[in-house]
């Protein structure tokens, strides 16, 4: 007979490596891993912040997309082994866990530099390129096309076309396809809700990382006891749907961690992303990134993307080659920019918060929050019929779901809709339910629910702010937004 | 109103698909054609993940649920040189078979395409794999396949 522990494990699934990490002490890797992060490509994410912004709110939230990354992939490691996938199975179920691995080591590594105001500002100034007639035709303005790409595939394309990476990928027996559709979400495996879920390893290690970094400390997780609680069981939805055999879910025991993992999250959210200086300078770095794409310092359309990528520069795109563009253009075109342009690089690059004048924030169910977006363009009509409003000041708005649930709550949740597939799920006998249909769960209620925000920034000095005060004071009084002046 | 959503409509309409969220099988439909349409080429960048029911994008379903709003979503065209990026896919929509509804042809034609063009499932494994992961489906194969060659 033999025993597990007289099993020799393949020497390629050995850890070789152990970094210091602050949140899990020390992260092990493999030989192939090891080989992963030595690449240029992926040294590239030492310079990528995950937080961006952020970091000129709360000063110590300057860790980087590197770190995460081991992270994600520590703990989704540790994942397969509590689900009995991991490294000390046969080689296939091995295989299995490198292969996962290597797709949450490498599931940033195409973000783009600034974090994600770059990929909201490349989206903006693309889809700009689209015209609408009067005679409600869609058009091209120039030749240029709108097509960019979002983070996920961009690292479909340094996988591909990174030679170093793939060499090292292809020569550890792996193939870069496979793991680009792993972390792309591109299949439907037992392990896809790890993955990309309300309850990831991405998101797992993210929230614990930032609250750490922050200083705010709403990401303490009960994170050994939700690991321990994960299993597999069998999928009730598979004759009818197709879907795998089985379904990782959580054991009921579990619901209450896994709703303060939720509330944790969106009290991060709430707290340092949606931070209302951290929103402001997340529009200043969006109008600056627009600025460079308007101006041509930068491109980052699909085909420039792919061609950077093949030519080895995008190895040299990062946080740095962000900034120093900035500070180019600042001091080479300054005369090109709009004002409000003038103004977010004046601030952005002096640390200069912007002046927050209206707010409007609340939690609503479907239905009380139907006004929100003829509010929203109330305000913005009152902003672009004024002048010092228009060369002056923003609306952002946002609404914020603080968990996955079907789109349309109104209907029956339906099988296009991916609420299940994104959701926390928890064994429930021998069935399994998302837990936004778990009655005692405060995600049922918060799934319900939608946090609504409104906010008026103004960029230009003291005085813009006193104009724009008059100038919106009795739309944004007839709509309920407070004044911050 | 966002001139991407408003590009969505344009599209669906070209297409032949109405845009009507409220019916499961209407998302489905719209789903899959705004996917053909930017294989065919008339790229929007949306951005689709691999569901049960084939290729799936958050955004897309924020625009037509945008669009269902709008009183004249049905009255967006596309420019002359648009449409003829998007005619591969047109040829596939109209190709739908008799008695097969349109949501279903969509949803064979898209899912098929995904697993060839972005999963690179290898042509030899191609039937086996879409006869495993949409079983329900697996009747439209021989059809589906002759399609998806159209869009190349």
């Amino acid at each position: 007979m033999l025993f597990a522990s007289s099993i020799k494990m393949p020497t390629e699934f050995e850890f070789v490596t152990w970094i210091s990490d602050p949140l899990y002490g020390s992260i092990p890797l493999t030989k192939i891993e090891t080989d992963v992060i030595n690449t240029q490509a992926f040294q590239r994410l030492r310079r990528v912040s995950q937080l961006g912004v952020v970091s000129l709110v709360f000063p110590s939230a300057t860790y980087s997309r590197f770190t995460h990354s081991l992270g994600a992939c520590h703990i989704f490691g540790q994942i397969l082994e509590q689900l009995g996938h991991g490294r000390q199975g046969c080689e296939e179920q091995a295989k299995n866990w490198q292969k996962h691995r290597l797709a949450m080591v490498l599931h940033d590594v195409g973000h783009y530099f600034g974090a994600h105001a770059v990929e909201s500002a490349a989206e903006d100034h693309y889809s700009s390129l689209l015209k609408v007639t009067p005679k409600k035709e869609i058009g091209l303005v120039g030749k240029e096309r709108p097509a960019f790409l979002r983070h996920e595939d961009v690292g479909r394309q340094v996988l591909r076309n990174d030679e170093e990476l793939r060499t090292v990928i292809e020569g550890g027996g792996y193939d870069p396809e496979t793991i680009a559709r792993v972390f792309s979400s591109d299949e439907s495996t037992i392990f896809s809700n790890l993955v990309s879920s309300d309850l990831d390893a991405d998101r797992l290690d993210y929230l614990m990382r930032s609250s750490q970094a922050t200083g705010i400390p709403y990401g303490f997780l009960d994170r050994d006891f939700l690991i321990r609680k994960l299993h597999l069981m069998d999928n009730p939805k598979e004759k009818e749907d197709g879907q795998p055999a089985q379904i990782v879910a959580l054991k009921r025991s579990a619901v209450r961690a896994a709703d303060h993992f939720l509330l944790s999250r969106m009290f991060d959210y709430l707290q340092v992303i949606f931070q209302h200086d951290v929103v402001g300078f997340e529009i200043m770095l969006k109008q600056c990134v627009i600025a460079l794409l308007r101006l041509g310092e930068i491109k980052l359309d699909k085909d420039t993307v792919i061609a950077n990528i093949k030519e080895n520069k995008w190895r040299t795109m990062d946080d740095q080659f962000l900034w120093s563009r900035f500070r180019s253009v600042m001091e080479e075109r300054e005369g090109e920019l709009t004002t409000l342009e003038q103004h977010c690089f004046e601030r952005l690059l002096t640390r200069s918060p912007a002046h927050r004048l209206y707010s409007l924030e609340r939690i609503v169910d479907d239905k009380r929050g139907q006004d929100f977006a003829e509010k929203e363009a109330a305000i913005q009509g009152a902003i672009m019929e004024n002048a010092t409003s228009k060369d002056n000041c923003i609306l952002w708005s946002k609404t914020f779901r603080p968990l996955a649930r079907p789109n349309n709550p109104s209907s029956k949740a339906s099988d296009d809709d991916t609420g299940f597939e994104k959701a926390i799920r928890i064994e429930c006998g021998d069935t399994v339910k998302p837990i936004y249909d778990m009655q005692e769960s405060i995600a049922s209620q918060l799934a319900k629910s939608e946090y609504q925000m409104l906010r008026v920034y103004v960029f230009g000095d003291q005085d813009c702010v006193s104009k724009v005060e008059n100038e919106l004071r009795k739309c944004a009084s007839d709509h309920g937004l407070d004044c911050h002046s | 109103m966002n001139k991407k959503h408003l590009a969505v409509a344009a599209m669906l309409n070209e297409l032949g698909v109405k845009i009507d969220p409220e019916e499961h099988n209407q998302r489905l439909a719209m789903q899959k054609a705004v996917y053909l349409a930017q294989v065919s080429g008339f790229d929007l960048g949306y951005r689709f993940n691999w569901y049960v029911r084939g290729p799936y994008c958050s955004a897309v379903a924020d625009a037509y649920y945008s669009l269902a709003e709008n009183p004249d979503k049905g009255e967006y065209t596309l420019s002359a040189q648009l449409k003829k990026e998007v005619a591969k896919a047109k040829t596939v929509v109209d190709n739908n078979p008799a008695d097969v509804p349109q949501h279903r042809w969509l949803e064979a034609v898209a899912s098929l395409d995904y697993m060839r063009r972005v999963r690179k499932v290898d042509d030899s494994a191609l039937k086996e794999t879409f006869e495993t992961e949409k079983e329900w489906l697996k009747d439209l194969y021989d059809q589906a396949r002759d399609a998806i060659r159209k869009l190349d």
